[in-house]
């Protein structure tokens, strides 16, 4: 089911960034040296490159930035990287925009360059590298969740004290441990939260050992595919038909006739699952026509709902249950990901326009994952297995809905 | 929720969006119990309203290190910025509530 190749290649994907690092002045007022003061009501800039992993999540570029920060010739700038507080760290995009530091580094890319239209920008696809800000304080409390404890003690954040002392003595490394054991925090639950979608339970996430949660952390922040993906293939790959409803299922049978190895003939008219069934996790029945099937595995493999997130720029996050299958009358068929869009945005006008082929060229409908146009007749189950983020999310951009 | 804070761009949603849906407070472990365990909440809030509003309610002082954790039907907990209209259509139970288990101390993973 899963295409190696595809998924690989989609996990290997990097994003060149320009990074400006701006560096406080008021902190170290009491640096030597008459130029400081000159310029005290300014902060200053300079700018770093770097290839960041798309899956990957913007607090993890810290250690790096700060390297490289040490490296640079002004002994105001290694001053200010050797007392680094990582959880003080936040990045901006063109615009003054903050941001999320819980969303995958690519689909922030994707959101925040939707507004560059190619008659706009001189280039297109979007100018690259992608440019950042890097900031070192007032942390924007209200914007962004904040990187000290946002799920275990979800409070606003009291701003450090600005007196250039630090509290106590910690090295950077300890702080940052801090900060990557909150990020890997919010990846976990909404591993979970994407696991109660495809499972109708945590239970994959849950059974989980602490070595292998440790594995699947040190694979997405050193990027190491096999690492990460010995892992996660358990958590995505659906649950075999015993474990829930046969609808679905003896569905695909049908619109897939070619296919010998569905040796079924179980065509079952089932509902199809319904919001309700998430509230009780426990596996549905076997129907009388599962329980004769001597083997299951003939059957193909799909999820309760594919996890999905749509995003529009200025709209807020969309996210709905969306089944692997839809059907209409006697007719079922996997569905697509515009079928997908369309239950996600219904309010979307490019859906009806779309499917009557009388799109407007005025505003170019683009659908991007990873980065990449997919086509809208691209299947939910084949996405949600090889185009997922590493939150087992297929977070999906529209642009021109 | 009469007294949580109003969204900024409520006003200027859709009617879709100024719907409301309804949230079950269930208290876990020894969490402390509410008089009123159902309450009303605009689809279109974030999660942070809903922490607050229970904070609020419970009066869990941040200030003093008091910890308060909100679930979603015992699994996971939601980023502050999810919508509360999203997590119920996808997460509400039979009755069409949005459960929300709270504890004073981990209690799930």
């Amino acid at each position: 089911m899963a295409d190696s190749d595809i998924v690989r290649r989609v996990w290997s994907g990097v994003l060149p960034l320009e990074i400006v690092i701006d560096l406080p002045r008021t902190v170290h007022s009491q640096q030597s040296g008459g130029r400081v003061d000159d310029t005290s009501e300014q902060n200053y800039s300079t700018a770093t490159y770097l290839f960041a992993p798309r899956v990957s999540y913007l607090p993890l570029l810290i250690p790096t930035l700060r390297t490289r920060m040490k490296q640079l010739v002004d002994p105001h700038a290694r001053d200010l990287a050797e007392n680094l507080d990582p959880s003080t760290v936040w990045f901006e995009a063109d615009g003054g925009v903050p941001l999320k530091w819980h969303y995958p580094i690519g689909l922030l890319h994707d959101i925040h360059t939707l507004h560059i239209t190619p008659s706009t920008s001189r280039l297109s696809p979007p100018h690259l590298p992608w440019r950042l800000r890097m900031k070192l304080e007032r942390y924007p409390v209200e914007k962004i969740v904040s990187l000290r404890s946002p799920l275990l003690n979800p409070v606003p954040a009291t701003p450090p004290p600005n007196d250039g002392t630090p509290l106590k003595f910690e090295v950077f490394e300890e702080k940052m441990k801090k900060v990557a054991a909150v990020v890997q925090d919010a990846h976990v639950n909404l591993l979970k939260e994407s696991d109660f979608l495809r499972n109708g339970s945590t239970k994959k996430t849950m059974t989980l050992s602490r070595a292998e949660l440790g594995q699947l952390w040190t694979g997405l922040e050193t990027h190491d595919f096999d690492l990460f993906w010995s892992i996660f293939t358990r958590l995505i790959t659906p649950p075999s038909l015993s474990s829930h409803s046969l609808s679905s299922v003896s569905l695909a049978t049908t619109s897939a006739p070619s296919s010998s190895a569905l040796g079924s003939t179980t065509t079952t008219d089932q509902p199809a699952p319904s919001p309700n069934e998430l509230s009780s996790p426990t596996d549905a029945p076997l129907s009388p026509t599962g329980a004769q099937d001597p083997s299951p595995r003939s059957l193909p493999l799909s999820p309760r709902w594919v996890p999905m997130r749509a995003y529009r720029e200025g709209k807020p996050v969309a996210q709905d249950l969306v089944p692997p299958y839809s059907t209409a009358g006697e007719v079922s068929e996997e569905t697509t990901l515009l079928k997908a869009l369309s239950i996600l945005l219904p309010d979307s006008s490019f859906i009806t326009t779309t499917t009557t082929t009388t799109r407007s060229t005025s505003t170019p409908l683009r659908v991007l994952i990873h980065g990449s146009d997919v086509p809208l007749e691209a299947p939910v189950v084949w996405l949600g297995m090889n185009m997922t983020y590493a939150d087992g999310f297929v977070h999906v951009v529209v642009r021109g809905a | 929720m009469s007294d949580s804070p109003s969204a900024p761009n409520a006003r200027t949603q859709s009617a879709q969006n100024t719907a409301k849906v309804v949230v079950h407070f269930r208290p876990t472990g020894n969490a402390p119990i509410l008089k009123q365990n159902f309450f009303k909440i605009t689809s279109s809030y974030r999660f942070q309203t809903v922490i607050d509003f229970l904070r609020k309610q419970l009066n869990v002082q941040p200030a003093t290190g008091e910890v308060l954790l909100l679930y979603v039907n015992s699994a996971f907990v939601p980023a502050p910025d999810e919508i509360v209209g999203n997590l119920h259509q996808c997460f509400h139970d039979a009755k069409g509530d949005l459960v929300i288990n709270y504890a004073t101390t981990a209690a799930w993973g």
